[in-house]
């Protein structure tokens, strides 16, 4: 059994140095990894990416992270992934890694994601440029985030993304504009790539609990939605590592 | 069905040729005046407005013509018919005397090839509206001419002129409500006639200057026709469909200053609320300060209202200093609220 923390959204600024910090302290009592699901600054600056390594720099345990709308909005997030990588916290785009807790491995496959919305209101391939790359950008990294899965050797596997795969967990926000919240290729990815639990967060207004159509449980660890510092979530393994 | 309009306006050039050729005075009204001005052709009647004192010399004069002259018990019009075509003689309109000033501010046009004055399209809304009763208050007739004249029209002197009625206050909120006239700018719809009128009734767009849309007719008389820009709605949210905000009947409600234009310096307040509101939330999402993209912006007469969550208590305060510096003239009601941090209570297992 694997002890999840999960936040997501914590939107750190220049302004916050201390604000986070104090919430993990204890952490390690209570969870095994610390998986957060994007947006970790305001503005995706390397000032700010600065402040949240320091804030996660005191974690007891694995910090793993994907970034978020907010920390591409600088336009450099490989500085705030290198920033994050000074204080331990690994970020994923497209990628896992697993993590051995006692007999158990845990895998997590990380992508940012992308809206486009959800079946039956979704954008499609086709029409201008821009139209088009939208909806590329969302199945590309649906389909690096079911590659990263795939590639997982472990016995839980969690997908952590920061734009939503599932339309139950925005319940809360406007319906107009779930396009922009998330994308149903997540879900194709987390029920392919055989997820026992998927992560996300970018819908303040959203709810916290839902569900792929393969039965995958979906959390939206938006902090605003969780109303706490993290959410917690005990995994158990259907079988442990043979390795 | 196409031979009642053709005859109706057979009947109506021939009247007003006549009366063209005694020189009374007269302008062409009703219907007809706003079909001459783009709007729907009537299938009714023919409306002349004259004097009441040249009334008796038109009868003579349209007899002598043919017409058959028919004593109404009405007190403010009389009526001739034109074979089976009826054409009414109308001195007192709404209660209130054919001046040689309303005649004078009719415009020559040509009418079906005849040129001939035509009402003024001011006068003539301030009529249609004035007659608006509990019997005969049919907006789907009005938003029509609406529609087709509302380019034509000085809405602030229409509003004024039309102030103590109940039927033309809601065809009028109906048309602001539908964006197709400016809301009343810096004076009250519903009131008593407001204080003098010295300003344009609405400011255009910041980057075309200080008289952005010509010159508004911010006068009677004048042969200009007032030049409308996007009206202003009366209230408008983004974020939330529930919080949309409907007028207040009675106040100022759609009041949307224009003299926190220069200080905005970028963006047009003036603008329908809606929009405003939809700006100002994505000036919040953009600026540095507040940077949130989930916030509710409502834009209301009395107050622009934002509601959500942030992380930290200087970017509520932010809210108040971005939004203070777009629109300085609006008071802020920040209902924005900071995330609670406690401790985690729960686990949940999730396998």
């Amino acid at each position: 059994m694997i002890r999840i923390a999960a936040v997501g959204d914590i939107h750190l600024g220049t302004d916050s140095p201390g604000s986070f910090a104090p919430c993990l302290a204890g952490i390690g009592d209570l969870a095994d990894v610390l998986l957060i699901a994007g947006d970790l600054t305001q503005h995706g600056s390397v000032a700010e990416a600065e402040v949240v390594a320091g804030e996660l720099a005191g974690a007891e345990i694995p910090v793993i992270a994907v970034l978020g709308n907010h920390d591409h909005h600088g336009d450099q997030p490989d500085q705030v992934v290198k920033v994050l990588a000074q204080a331990g916290v690994r970020t994923l785009e497209g990628e896992g890694m697993v993590l051995r807790v006692g007999d158990t491995c845990l895998g997590v496959a990380g992508a940012k994601g992308f809206g486009g919305g959800f079946a039956g209101a979704s954008g499609s391939d086709f029409g201008e440029p821009l139209m088009k790359a939208f909806v590329r950008h969302s199945k590309e990294v649906s389909a690096a985030l079911r590659g990263a899965l795939d590639a997982l050797e472990c016995d839980i596997r969690v997908a952590l993304t920061h734009y939503s795969p599932v339309p139950d967990t925005l319940a809360g926000e406007r319906p107009e504009i779930f396009p922009f919240l998330g994308s149903y290729h997540l879900a194709e990815a987390v029920d392919g790539g055989r997820a026992q639990l998927a992560l996300h967060g970018h819908a303040h207004g959203g709810s916290e609990k839902g569900r792929t159509a393969g039965g995958v449980p979906v959390r939206n660890v938006a902090r605003p939605v969780i109303g706490r510092a993290f959410a917690l979530y005990e995994v158990s393994a259907h079988d442990t590592c043979s390795s | 069905m196409d031979d009642a309009p053709r005859g109706l306006r057979e009947s109506l050039k021939r009247v007003a040729v006549t009366l063209k050729e005694a020189q009374i005075p007269f302008a062409l009204g009703g219907s007809y005046a706003c079909w001459a001005r783009g709007g729907p052709e009537p299938v009714h009647d023919v409306d002349f407005m004259l004097r009441e004192t040249d009334v008796p010399r038109a009868v003579d004069v349209l007899c002598d013509a043919g017409l058959r002259p028919v004593d109404p018990p009405e007190d403010w019009l009389t009526k001739v018919y034109d074979g089976d075509v009826l054409v009414d003689l109308i001195h007192h309109p709404v209660g209130r005397a054919v001046t040689d000033e309303m005649l004078a501010r009719s415009r020559d046009m040509s009418v079906d090839s005849v040129r001939m004055p035509v009402l003024d399209a001011t006068d003539w809304f301030e009529m249609t509206l004035l007659a608006l009763d509990e019997r005969y208050c049919d907006l789907g007739r009005v938003i029509p001419m609406i529609r087709a004249m509302r380019e034509q029209v000085d809405w602030t002197q229409v509003r004024r002129a039309t102030a103590e009625s109940p039927f033309a206050e809601a065809a009028l909120l109906v048309a602001t409500r539908l964006q197709l006239i400016p809301a009343p700018a810096g004076l009250s719809p519903a009131g008593p006639p407001g204080p003098p009128f010295t300003g344009p009734p609405f400011a255009g767009p910041p980057s075309a200057g200080p008289s952005p849309v010509g010159l508004p007719s911010s006068g009677r008389g004048s042969a200009g026709e007032a030049v409308t820009t996007p009206p202003a709605d009366s209230g408008a949210v983004t974020g939330a469909p529930e919080s949309v905000s409907a007028p207040a009947f009675g106040s100022d409600s759609a009041l949307v200053s224009d003299s926190g234009l220069a200080a905005a310096g970028q963006l047009d307040v003036t603008e329908p609320a809606e929009y405003l509101a939809g700006e100002l939330r994505e000036r919040l999402a953009e600026d540095p300060r507040v940077a949130e993209l989930g916030l509710e912006v409502a834009v209301a007469s009395d107050a622009v209202t934002v509601r959500g969550e942030v992380a930290l208590e200087t970017r509520r305060t932010a809210v108040d200093i971005v939004l203070a510096e777009i629109v300085p003239d609006r008071p802020i009601r920040n209902q924005v609220t900071v995330s609670q941090q406690e401790s985690p209570p729960t686990v949940e297992s999730v396998s």
